[in-house]
């Protein structure tokens, strides 16, 4: 009996080793464990054996089951494996070639460069307002202490719409529109196009800026200094030799042009000041209790420093060979 | 303004070399521009005098010179082809081995068979002026054999300044060296103007009365009249280079000498022909009728009755403060002048030089404000300068003066500590009343502060902040530490969604492969009509191009505009967006973002694995159903029919929102797109941002925790029923239970009558509340079968 049941293991080895399917496999593994097999026929005919010798046998018998089964499971194994390897051996991609979708879009640059200013200026605090781009006299000259004839007028080449509307020369028309809804203190910028009849490399007739107001009362000139520091350093991610340089705006005083030091030239970057005290009271509020710091930068205009752009135009013209330069 | 280095030094004593100077300047609000050398790249051109000039014997256009560079100095023979050459002039010599501009060595040259050895230089080929006429002709009192830069002193840099619309006081050497002054803490050291030395000739027909109509438009009016006069004589050189070097042309003796005393101490003048005038003077506003020919003009121009101007019994003679006519100009042959130096108030004058195209150095310096106290300074300078040149007699000035009409200097109360709460920084009480008093102010000291009184030139100080301005721009901006703002943080009082949803519709676009386009907001006013027929566009009165005339009520213009620029640089996918304002002619009724965009059939990437397909409607139509999904307002989106004249009309759609139409979407008119040059099929779509945004807050809602049936039915209807149609009947009946609805398939094909269409739908059931049997959805799915054949004809489509 011993030797019947070795030569049976013997025999289910070979054959375990011999097949090369996994259904095949399945076939033995009933031929010799299922519920007619081989060897769950020994263990049925145990019954018939005298009582002395059943359990040497049937655990001779359970012992031949556990090596058939261990034999099958790791013929299964081998099998899986082989059946893996001649799969990934016969699937090979180039996988240089280009993934499949659609390009991606840009931002427009000055959107870009928006997004950049507001971003810094909304952590320190500072709101987002918006006015009209077709504007009267009133708010984009007369309130900010540009009257009419003003020398000052001929610094801005305006439109006209007719006598009383033009298209703002400056987003600081919404400093007075902002003011009649709001009391201090205050803090915001605001950003948008611009016009002022005028077009070579450096001019276009349509431009983006950005104005700052803060009006508090404790607002001062040394804190102007630093708020715009702080601003250009972030802005070009780097320390910065910075200028302010004595000028003049109706609407400021004391006004400063800011330079920054680049390659051995000042480069104008932007326009500041305190508010005047006409302005605040034109805006109704009280000059001896509050003081005002404002500011104006043009957006191109840092675009293109911090880029490497020369001329202006391209902006304007979008040409996708330019736009997709920016991601 | 330009301005020389060597003249300013005559006014105030400096140790800074011109680029300190230029430093301070700037730094002080005066921006330099830059700092030219006055003297050309020459050398080795000598003064020297022509001893004697000989007809060459060949050519009538040349002439043999003997040139004479000093006593004891062999004289050099050079040929001149210049007209004005002759015996006794003083000319400027480039000897043999000079280095003219353009000219690396000069050598000697036989003209002719005649042995030049130098050359009589013109004052071109010297580089002192654009273009001249002959040989420049030298004082005759240089001394000879001196290198010309130092006989002309040359040696000097002109300084141009960028000058801001306030400091109409510097707009002269006086001024921007009292500026110096007060920077270095210098004296300002006007130099000696002599007085009028000359006898006055008082005869009674050399007095010309002066009657001013409105005192406050011209407080003071001097006049004068010099008779006997030469104007033909030439201006000396020491003055024709200063005008040249502040970069005024020579025009004659009479009219450079008032250029020069205008840029000397900043009053402008203007000198009449006396002869030519009938009468009194009289300082009033022009005639509706009157015409005036200004001296650079060749016809009559009108004024309007507000202008101010100067006219005798008979005319107008010249615009006040702003240009002189042409009858009364002083010319060569004049003989006698009358001479005017006025004080008019700026507000009468500025504006009216732009409103003219008159702009003069003359109405530059009115518009700023001229200093009130220096009229009579500035004539007798003048006086002086042209009988010193032109010879003559001076009647005693003539001046009309209504003092109370002067402007008034009206001290201001300046608080110490006022300055150290705007300017944030301690400034010594010693040092704010050094500043003050260099720049030329009367103070006295009070309890709070000072009583500060503003010199005469001075039209921009008024309060008190305009004090501290003076205080800070001397004291120095970059002696101010800097600090930070204190901080009163507050979140934003305002819902800034919308700017935020305008940022992540975008970004949507840009994700999808758009590129966003900023074009102008005014436009071609044809292109524009093509799109808005309707809507006459805002126009702008002063466009900086025709094409650019109109303000848009489309952003389609401009990027049809773009697609057009992009097609013609070759770019084959072409898909842009733009988001900005439109302006309708009731501005009151609109100024509002749109956003649009526009793609041509290509923005289908080529793929490697698959066939490419042209772009279509949907493909945009994909794009505009994915901002509304993004603001949450898909659900109230409907497309409707459309009637754009700029549009296919069986290619377009209405976008609507809540039933109301916020935008169209569509494939370009055939007929459009040919008039446009649009290559290929082009669809667009625009639509107003503001309608997109759902201001509603996102709701949670429960999600079923029972498992979900999902069915897919084809529904065969005719085949101008609109799957919206369908799509609604089917919401609406199955809604108690339907989770999901999505249209795979559209067919439509000989195994169908013709005429129909078979649609299929997946639907998918799910109940919140228990699971759903399959009995629950086929009573729902008849139901929904049932309305679809009674609204629609439709059935189920048999296999």
């Amino acid at each position: 009996m011993d030797k019947e049941l070795a030569k049976m293991i013997e025999r289910a080895k070979a054959e375990i080793g011999a097949v090369c399917h996994i259904n095949e496999l399945e076939h033995l593994r009933i031929n010799y464990l299922g519920k007619k097999g081989h060897l769950t026929e020994r263990l049925k005919q145990l019954g018939k054996l005298p009582p002395a010798e059943r359990p040497h046998l049937g655990k001779a018998v359970n012992h031949a089951k556990e090596i058939v089964q261990q034999a099958i499971q790791n013929r299964r194994q081998s099998l899986n494996e082989e059946h893996i390897n001649a799969k990934l051996a016969t699937e090979k991609l180039d996988v240089t070639l280009p993934g499949r979708g659609q390009d991606i879009g840009t931002l427009h640059l000055v959107t870009q460069t928006l997004e950049r200013i507001e971003s810094i200026f909304s952590r320190m605090g500072f709101e987002i307002a918006e006015g009209p781009e077709i504007e009267d006299d009133l708010h984009n000259f007369e309130a900010l202490n540009i009257p009419a004839h003003h020398p000052a007028r001929t610094m801005h080449d305006t439109f006209y719409i007719d006598e009383k509307m033009l298209l703002r020369t400056h987003t600081s028309s919404v400093q007075i529109r902002f003011m009649q809804e709001h009391s201090p203190p205050v803090r915001f910028i605001a950003p948008g196009k611009v016009y002022r009849c005028d077009s070579d490399t450096t001019h276009t007739p349509m431009f983006h800026q950005v104005e700052g107001l803060m009006i508090d009362e404790q607002v001062n000139f040394a804190q102007l200094k630093g708020l715009i520091s702080e601003f250009l350093e972030y802005f070009f991610e780097k320390k910065l030799s910075i200028r302010f340089r004595p000028s003049y705006f109706p609407f400021t005083e004391p006004s400063a042009e800011v330079d920054i030091y680049n390659e051995n030239n000042f480069l104008e970057v932007l326009g500041c000041g305190m508010v005047h005290p006409k302005v605040l009271e034109n805006m109704n509020v009280d000059s001896e209790k509050y003081n005002g710091l404002a500011f104006g930068m043009g957006v191109e205009r840092l675009a293109m420093l911090r880029h490497g752009i020369d001329d202006i135009r391209l902006f304007f013209e979008n040409d996708l060979r330019f736009l997709d330069q920016f991601k | 303004m330009k301005i020389s280095e060597q003249w300013l030094r005559e006014w105030v004593k400096l140790n800074a070399d011109p680029q300190q100077i230029s430093e301070q300047l700037t730094m002080a609000g005066l921006e330099v521009e830059g700092i030219t050398p006055v003297k050309p790249k020459f050398s080795g051109v000598v003064t020297a005098l022509v001893e004697k000039v000989e007809a060459h014997t060949d050519t009538e256009k040349l002439k043999i010179c003997q040139i004479s560079t000093g006593t004891g100095q062999q004289p050099i023979q050079v040929v001149c082809g210049a007209d004005n050459v002759r015996t006794g002039l003083c000319v400027a010599l480039a000897q043999v081995g000079a280095v003219l501009p353009g000219v690396e060595e000069l050598k000697p040259v036989e003209l002719h068979n005649v042995l030049s050895k130098g050359m009589l230089c013109s004052a071109a080929e010297l580089g002192l002026s654009e273009k001249s006429i002959g040989i420049m002709e030298l004082p005759a009192d240089l001394p000879l054999g001196v290198q010309l830069a130092d006989a002309l002193a040359l040696n000097d840099q002109i300084i141009e300044l960028s000058l801001t619309p306030n400091r109409g006081d510097c707009l002269s050497v006086a001024g921007i060296a009292r500026e110096l002054s007060a920077i270095n803490r210098q004296a300002f050291a006007a130099p000696v103007i002599s007085r009028q030395t000359v006898k006055t000739n008082p005869v009674a027909k050399q007095h010309r009365e002066i009657i001013i109509d409105d005192h406050a438009a011209c407080p003071r009016y001097i006049g004068q009249i010099i008779s006997g006069v030469d104007v033909s004589r030439i201006s000396p050189l020491w003055l024709t280079e200063r005008l040249r070097r502040c970069g005024l042309n020579s025009i004659n003796a009479v009219v450079d000498v008032t250029n020069y005393v205008m840029l000397e101490l900043g009053q402008p003048m203007h000198a009449y022909d006396n002869d030519k005038l009938n009468g009194t003077i009289r300082v009033r506003y022009a005639k509706l009728t009157e015409a005036f020919q200004p001296l650079d003009r060749s016809e009559d121009i009108k004024l309007s009755t507000d202008t101010l101007v100067i006219a005798d019994d008979c005319e107008i003679l010249a615009i006040a403060g702003i240009i002189g006519g042409r009858k009364s100009a002083v010319l060569a042959a004049s003989k006698n002048i009358f001479l005017e130096s006025a004080f008019f108030n700026p507000h009468v004058i500025s504006g009216k030089a732009r409103q003219n195209g008159l702009q003069t150095e003359s109405s530059h310096r009115f518009e700023r404000g001229v200093d009130f106290a220096i009229q009579q300074q500035a004539i007798n300078r003048a006086a002086q300068l042209i009988i010193d040149i032109c010879g003559g007699s001076f009647a005693p000035i003539n001046e009309a003066l209504a003092n109370d009409a002067l402007p008034m200097v009206q001290p201001i109360q300046l608080r110490y500590a006022r300055i150290e709460r705007l300017l944030g920084t301690t400034i010594p009480k010693a040092e704010v009343g050094n500043i003050l008093t260099d720049l030329g102010m009367q103070i006295s000291s009070n309890e709070t502060g000072w009583m500060v009184s503003p010199p005469s030139f001075r039209f921009d100080i008024h309060i008190e902040a305009d004090l501290i301005e003076e205080i800070v721009r001397i004291y120095g901006y970059n002696n101010i530490k800097t600090r930070l703002p204190k901080s009163n943080l507050r979140a934003y009082a305002e819902g800034k969604e919308l700017h935020t949803q305008i940022k992540r519709m975008r970004t949507l676009l840009v994700a999808r492969g758009f590129h966003e386009v900023i074009s102008y907001s005014f436009v071609d006013e044809e292109i524009q009509q093509i799109f808005n027929p309707k809507i006459t566009p805002i126009q702008l009165s002063n466009p900086i191009a025709p094409e650019l005339s109109v303000m848009r009520s489309s952003l389609l213009p401009g990027l049809v505009k773009t697609m057009l620029y992009n097609q013609k640089r070759q770019q084959q996918k072409i898909c842009l967006f733009e988001v900005g304002s439109i302006f309708m002619p009731d501005l009151k009724q609109y100024q509002g973002d749109m956003i649009a965009g526009i793609i041509n059939k290509e923005i289908h990437k080529k793929q490697w694995d698959r066939e490419y397909i042209f772009s279509d409607l949907f493909d945009l139509k994909g794009h505009v159903e994915a901002l509304f999904e993004l603001c949450n307002s898909s659900l109230d989106l409907s497309f409707g029919h459309c009637e754009h004249p700029a549009l296919h009309p069986g290619k377009s759609a209405e976008i609507i929102l809540n039933h109301q139409g916020i935008g169209f979407i569509g494939s370009v008119h055939p007929t459009v797109q040919r008039q446009l040059g649009l290559a290929g099929e082009t669809f667009v779509f625009e639509l107003s941002i503001n309608n997109v945004y759902n201001e509603n807050t996102v709701k949670y809602c429960e999600i079923s925790k029972f498992p979900s049936l999902r069915r897919d039915i084809s529904i065969v209807v005719a085949e101008d029923v609109p799957v919206a149609t369908i799509i609604d009947i089917i919401e609406i009946a199955a809604s108690p239970i339907l989770y999901d609805l999505e249209l795979f398939d559209l067919y439509q094909g000989e195994k169908l009558e013709s005429g129909r269409k078979s649609l299929s739908f997946h639907l998918i059931f799910q109940r919140i509340s228990s699971t759903l049997t399959d009995m629950d959805v086929d009573s729902v799915l008849t139901e929904v079968l049932n309305i679809l054949k009674k609204e629609t004809d439709g059935s189920l489509r048999e296999e």
